[in-house]
């Protein structure tokens, strides 16, 4: 078939790769005139399109979250309020030293600081077990609302993916120091190993 | 002696440049033994980078922490076969390993397509070179394996302990056959636009490799959401994180184009749309290895570290998009359609919506992990959006593309007759109602739930039936019995039938799904010898008596065990246990769920919380209380079911006839100039 003889412009004002990609067709066969009916297919096409677009605004509206660092939600709130009652996320990370769990209730306490800001810090209310990998000086997402009383009441708190976690020299420096795994055996050193939440000897 | 694997990645590197060149100029002046240069450069590559590859896990077994990757992801304690999977635990390692399989499928290609389809092979083999060259620059410029450290650490920080764990050690070696295994028919893809041979038959060439590629991917994706329910203890399997969106982005492109292909074969309809699916699928592979890879998304404010890697592969994408555009739309006559839509009510249009819902679910998916980095770019505010937003979005579509299983296969090419319909659809319209019915007289009041059934059944009914007619017709026509007759019809159909079996997996799994719409959950702190009960959608009622807690010492961490006894309707069914699990290297704590699975419903339990556990390892509290989150997830298992029947079914469509040897193509298509005298030889003996 000879295009320019045997076809009619359809949406021939598009340019003629869109027919391509947007499956409009630009030029349509003169023989069989099928006009009304290509317009059926683009008809079906775009409310396939309008659906899936209804869908996502309406999902939009339920599930919009605004991300902040501690430094930024602190500004935000003392701007404006009502933030008080909007939940958000935040990303933070947990101070060393702050943590308390209760495991009878299930009830855990930290506070959390800005990593750039290390002054913007708040505490966090959190009920619910420890999440796995959690631990002192680790970066988490927490999400929640700030209470007006100050203290963030996190419906999820969750720890970062360690897979991506890349080593700092200064952690390797420390680990070589000997650490209390290796003077004091197998059992004893729960819960004070020698991780990133040591202080560096070597320091710099 | 491992540093022998950096100068292999070198050696590499420079092959890599050397096959692209010789591919291009062999093609353009019909030098076949530049392109067979080419070819067999790719066999050198597979071997160099796989000597790169074993060469980091000799590292790793040998403890080399001069080697920043090795002290970041192991130490001293670490468990042998960890040991060899710590390749992957880590960017660099990973990137690595991505290569090396990449390679191999290379290597495969280049094997497969000795003798056919020599006109597109020169170009695949520059394509796949191009490919292998832009992954081997990121890992020698920025995240090399081999880089060392100024000073050697007495030991590393060891492996995370989420990875630890035996489906993250199965889970990233598959996803990644899928991811690489894709670029084998993006490589015929351009092949055919730069040779301009866009008949049909790059696409049935590279159809098998689609369908290797999305077996892989589908069970790594399914292997990921075992670990994530086994693991991460929450109760679920599917989190909508932006890591997990990535390896679905390319899965939907991928599905898409599985069944576009077949309205190209059949009807030489949507030639372009299956190259901007297949380019597609390929660039969302990149795509997703820059998500997972950069950090970008996940750690919004702090991706200082590797943004290197993320302008890398953003010019990458854009390099690509741009190329893959400009060749579709300089081969735009090239791609013209040979038959055009006629009905709604048809084969076509039922496989156009199919796909214009998979590539919208895309997109969705896409737009939702985008979003926060799209908010912060332009309006300097982070905005995420959340699980609601995705399930929003997918759980219709996937209802619509619930039903159209059942519809596309069994419904008319061109345009459908009423008789057609009616004889087709009358059954399982009556048999998906009736099951809702009977499920909404048995209490079942969930909208999607009760939908997913009835479409559900809808669709195994159209399925069920084709099966039946195909066995009755064999059977009657050859004399055969049900039995042989059935399995002879599976084998001389085995892309048809195999893709049946893959579309009822999925059905199965969607039920799987609907079950979360009625998953139960309770908490309770027990002492030892205290009961708590839960009962599940089902009815059952199951009581757990907590027994008590001891502590095992193991190679790297501690085992904290709390048993608990089971029972059903007052009836003993066993101990399940539970545990945390302290690491010493890395301070962390991790849970190990206990799961008793049934064929209807799965007891998930969560040790929670336990107090004084250092009173429980040093044997001083024998009787701690500890807190536990049980829920009863129903229809789980069938989850994992519909994903075996996935997986069954694909490799049923993708296994090669017997007793068909492939074809040899005609000697003139062989590339003129200077063959090795073996393979002159070889090439007589097929005449």
């Amino acid at each position: 078939m000879d295009p320019a003889r045997d076809c009619v412009p359809g949406w021939g004002f598009l340019p003629p790769v869109s027919g391509y990609i947007l499956l409009v067709p630009t030029k349509v066969p003169r023989k069989a005139l099928n006009v009304a009916r290509e317009r059926k297919f683009l008809i079906g096409g775009v409310l396939v399109a309008v659906v899936v677009g209804a869908l996502m605004v309406t999902g939009m509206r339920d599930a919009m979250v605004y991300y902040y660092t501690p430094s930024e939600l602190a500004t935000r709130l003392a701007s404006d309020p009502s933030w008080h009652e909007v939940g958000v996320k935040v990303g933070a990370e947990v101070v060393p030293g702050s943590v308390s769990f209760d495991a009878r209730n299930l009830d855990l306490r930290f506070d959390v600081r800005d990593q750039s800001v290390p002054d913007a810090t708040f505490s966090v209310h959190y009920r619910g077990p420890v999440p796995d990998t959690f631990e002192e000086g680790r970066e988490v997402v927490l999400e929640g609302r700030m209470l007006a009383a100050g203290t963030f009441e996190a419906t999820t708190v969750l720890t970062k993916c360690g897979s991506r976690y890349e080593a700092v020299e200064d952690d390797l420096r420390a680990i070589g120091a000997p650490g209390p795994y290796y003077n004091g055996g197998d059992g004893d050193s729960y819960g004070e190993g020698y991780g990133d939440s040591e202080p560096t000897p070597s320091g710099s | 002696m491992t540093a022998l694997g950096e100068v292999a990645l070198w050696i590499a590197l420079l092959l890599t440049i050397w096959g692209v060149g010789t591919a291009f100029i062999g093609a353009r002046r019909g030098r076949g033994d530049l392109v067979l240069s080419s070819e067999r450069s790719l066999h050198a590559i597979f071997l160099l980078v796989v000597l790169s590859a074993v060469m980091v896990v000799v590292a790793f077994l040998r403890n080399e922490f001069h080697y920043r990757y090795v002290a970041g992801y192991s130490n001293i304690e670490l468990a042998t076969h960890y040991k060899i999977t710590a390749l992957w635990a880590g960017h660099a390692g990973s990137l690595v390993f991505w290569v090396a399989l990449l390679a191999f499928f290379a290597s495969l290609v280049v094997r497969a397509n000795r003798w056919k389809n020599r006109d597109l092979m020169p170009y695949v083999s520059a394509t796949l070179h191009s490919v292998i060259l832009f992954f081997l620059v990121v890992i020698i410029f920025t995240s090399n394996p081999f880089e060392t450290l100024s000073f050697t650490p007495a030991d590393g920080r060891g492996m995370n302990p989420q990875l630890q764990n035996f489906w993250m050690t199965a889970h990233p070696p598959t996803l990644y056959l899928g991811f690489t295994a894709f670029t084998i028919p993006f490589a015929f893809a351009i092949a055919a636009l730069l040779s301009g041979r866009l008949d049909t038959r790059w696409i049935t060439e590279t159809r098998r490799w689609t369908l290797l590629a999305w077996f892989f991917l589908t069970i790594g994706i399914i292997m990921g959401m075992i670990w994530a329910y086994e693991t991460l203890g929450w109760g679920g399997y599917w989190f909508w994180d932006p890591v997990e969106n990535a390896s679905v982005l390319p899965w939907l492109f991928g599905t898409a184009f599985l069944h576009s292909v077949m309205i190209q074969e059949k009807r030489g309809m949507l030639k372009s749309w299956n190259l901007f699916l297949v380019l597609g699928t390929f660039l969302l592979t990149i795509f997703a290895t820059f998500l997972t890879r950069s950090g970008l998304i996940d750690s919004v404010h702090t991706f200082a570290q590797n943004l290197t890697i993320s302008y890398v592969f953003l010019a990458y994408l854009t390099v690509l998009t741009i190329i893959c555009t400009g060749l579709v739309w300089w081969r735009r006559d090239r791609l013209k359609s040979e038959h055009r839509l006629e009905s709604f009510l048809s084969r076509e249009a039922a496989f156009l919506l199919n796909n214009l819902l998979f590539v919208g679910a895309m997109f969705a998916i896409m737009w939702g992990t985008m979003f926060p980095l799209l908010t912060e770019g332009l309006l300097g505010q982070t905005i995420a959006v959340g699980p609601p937003f995705f399930d929003r979005v997918t759980i219709p579509i996937g209802l619509v593309l619930l039903a159209l299983m059942g519809i596309g296969p069994v419904i008319a090419w061109r345009k459908a007759s009423k008789r057609n319909l009616r004889r087709n659809f009358t059954l399982p319209t009556v048999m998906g109602l009736s099951v809702g019915l009977i499920l909404w007289a048995a209490g079942v009041r969930h909208p999607y739930a009760l939908l997913t059934f009835i479409l559900g059944v809808f669709t195994l009914t159209t399925m069920g039936v084709e099966f039946w007619k195909g066995t009755r017709a064999r059977a009657r026509i050859e004399g055969e019995g049900a039995g042989p007759a059935f399995l002879h019809m599976m084998s001389r159909n085995r892309r048809r039938y195999g893709g049946y079996i893959v579309h009822i997996g999925l059905v199965i799994m969607f039920m799987g799904f609907a079950g979360s719409a009625y998953d139960v959950e309770e908490q309770a702190a027990l002492e030892p010898g205290e009961t708590m009960s839960v009962t599940s959608a089902w009815g059952h009622t199951f009581d757990l008596t907590y027994q008590a807690t001891s502590a095992y010492p193991a190679t790297n961490m501690t085992k904290l065990v709390a048993s608990v006894r089971v029972q059903r309707n007052g009836r003993d069914v066993g101990i399940l246990t539970a545990e945390q699990r302290a690491y010493r290297q890395r301070d962390e704590t991790i849970s190990v769920v206990g799961i008793r699975r049934a064929w209807n419903e799965d007891l998930y339990m969560i040790m929670a919380g336990i107090e004084d556990p250092n009173g429980v390892i040093q044997g001083t509290n024998p009787r701690p209380l500890v807190t536990f989150r049980v829920l009863v997830n129903p229809l789980v298992p069938w989850i994992w079911i519909g994903g075996i029947l996935m997986a069954v079914g694909t490799l049923i469509a993708m296994w090669p006839r017997r007793g068909v040897p492939e074809r040899p193509a005609p000697p003139r298509t062989v590339p003129v100039g200077k063959v090795p005298r073996r393979d002159e030889r070889e090439l007589a003996e097929i005449g």
